[in-house]
């Protein structure tokens, strides 16, 4: 994940206000005919702010989706209206991520910090964020010594049972303790003891160009 | 003939030095017994007071916190499948919760054996709302009110998640207690789109029977695979079945 992460990216709260503000704005205008410009205008928008590489992560991704939400509803509906609008649904799920993707979890988790989150939260989702690579890179494993013992599918519930889930919510638990132990030893408590923040992120021009340009292709899009 | 007059003469004489002792011993044994029994009582209600105490709110440690935050990650992960269904959630009923109600009750549960304390649920429905937030805004709205929801019952019925039972409930009722928001949801965002999937009422009957099932069944492996942690004493650290 950290390879998309930007070096100017925007204020990590207002990245996720962006996040959902597009979402939302996408879903409402979903039918509208203009909110295919919106979506292109908003991600030559991140490309020129600095997110060049969530902005090329995410076509992939939203290929797929569109793919697959696209082909899905024109089998069910046969129509190609609703396909449309579920097509645009998915192109604003995945505008969604650019921000997201581009923030580095170290920045957000201190922006959260120095709005006084409580530490408990900030450490659940510190921790949450960061453990998808690891989870991947334990299930692999895991398919790995499947392999060596022979097993070669998991259609079986059995097989499912005791060659994946098993081994796997060991793992975990295990690896919940050292991360435990790793997080104690860095400092982090869960205690009301004050927090010193060093280098604290702030808003910069930068931000308020963002937003007046976001707002403003939004009111666009809504009005033409 | 010498040693069973010895026999016979002694037999009365030692018969009531063991009577005698006996006696002395049983009293003192009794008041022994009797104190003892008073500390055990004392110590016993320190203990019930403690663990009551213990069972109402306890202090989450950092350890419950990362082992809550991991449920959570693994809960996103495997609630990937719910995208491929976004675009059925408008032709059938509960469809999304139908797809992810084994795993969401499995994991929860799971996570629930391993951190017994109050607001546990609150906190993996918390984590993983805020981190889906960005997706699906109204699976936050519907975590914190599932969340509400669960933590009053298992705290006014079964004092906390110390027991079995409690854990099972919780993770039973997770999935299908998001049901009535969408419901909501639906009712007011795409009053047509409600009206086609509750149209036909036994598929809804259906559908919602379906989930409390694969809910029950996900909360029953969750248990089991609990209790083979335990077994394993990769659990004993800090949570007993």
């Amino acid at each position: 994940m950290e390879r998309f992460n930007t070096k100017n990216a925007l204020y990590p709260l207002l990245g996720f206000v962006i996040s959902i503000v597009t979402l939302v704005y996408g879903l409402i205008m979903a039918r509208h005919d203009n909110i295919f410009y919106f979506y292109a205008c908003v991600w030559v928008l991140f490309v020129a702010f600095g997110y060049i590489r969530s902005c090329l992560a995410v076509i992939p991704v939203a290929l797929l989706m569109c793919l697959t939400f696209g082909g899905i509803t024109y089998a069910i509906s046969g129509n190609v209206e609703n396909t449309v609008v579920a097509l645009s649904r998915s192109i604003a799920i995945v505008l969604a991520f650019i921000p997201g993707l581009a923030v580095s979890s170290t920045l957000f988790i201190r922006n959260l910090q120095q709005f006084k989150v409580p530490k408990v939260i900030v450490l659940g989702m510190m921790v949450a964020l960061n453990f998808f690579p690891i989870l991947s890179k334990e299930i692999k494993q895991i398919k790995q010594a499947m392999r060596t013992r022979g097993v070669t599918t998991i259609a079986n519930p059995k097989v499912f049972y005791r060659a994946l889930l098993m081994p796997l919510m060991s793992r975990i638990v295990n690896i919940s303790d050292t991360l435990a132990l790793s997080v104690e030893t860095r400092g982090f408590t869960t205690d009301k003891s004050s927090v010193t923040i060093y280098n604290p992120v702030k808003i910069d021009l930068r931000d308020v160009a963002f937003v007046i340009i976001f707002a403003t292709l939004a009111v666009l899009t809504a009005v033409l | 003939m010498i040693k069973g007059k010895l026999v016979d003469n002694f037999t009365p004489i030692l018969a009531s030095i063991i009577d005698d002792e006996r006696d002395e011993f049983s009293n003192v044994s009794c008041e022994n017994l009797q104190q003892k029994k008073t500390n055990i009582g004392d110590n016993l209600t320190t203990l019930k007071a403690d663990n009551k105490k213990r069972k109402t709110f306890q202090k989450f440690t950092v350890r419950d916190i990362v082992f809550l935050g991991i449920i959570s990650a693994v809960l996103i992960l495997s609630c990937g499948i719910m995208p491929l269904v976004v675009e059925l959630t408008k032709i059938v009923f509960g469809i999304a919760q139908l797809v992810t109600s084994l795993q969401i009750s499995l994991f929860v549960t799971i996570g629930l054996i391993k951190v017994r304390k109050p607001f546990s649920l609150t906190l993996i429905l918390i984590f993983m709302g805020a981190i889906m937030v960005m997706m699906a805004p109204i699976m936050f709205l519907s975590n914190i009110f599932v969340a509400v929801v669960i933590e009053l019952i298992v705290i006014v019925v079964f004092r906390g998640y110390q027991s079995k039972i409690a854990c099972f409930t919780a993770g039973m009722l997770t999935g299908p207690l998001s049901l009535p928001v969408y419901i909501v949801y639906n009712y007011i965002t795409a009053p047509e789109i409600f009206s086609a999937i509750t149209g036909n009422i036994y598929i809804v009957i259906g559908v919602t029977f379906a989930i409390v099932v694969i809910s029950a069944i996900g909360a029953g492996i969750g248990l089991k695979i609990g209790n083979e942690l335990n077994k394993a004493g990769v659990m004993k650290k800090n949570g007993k079945i």
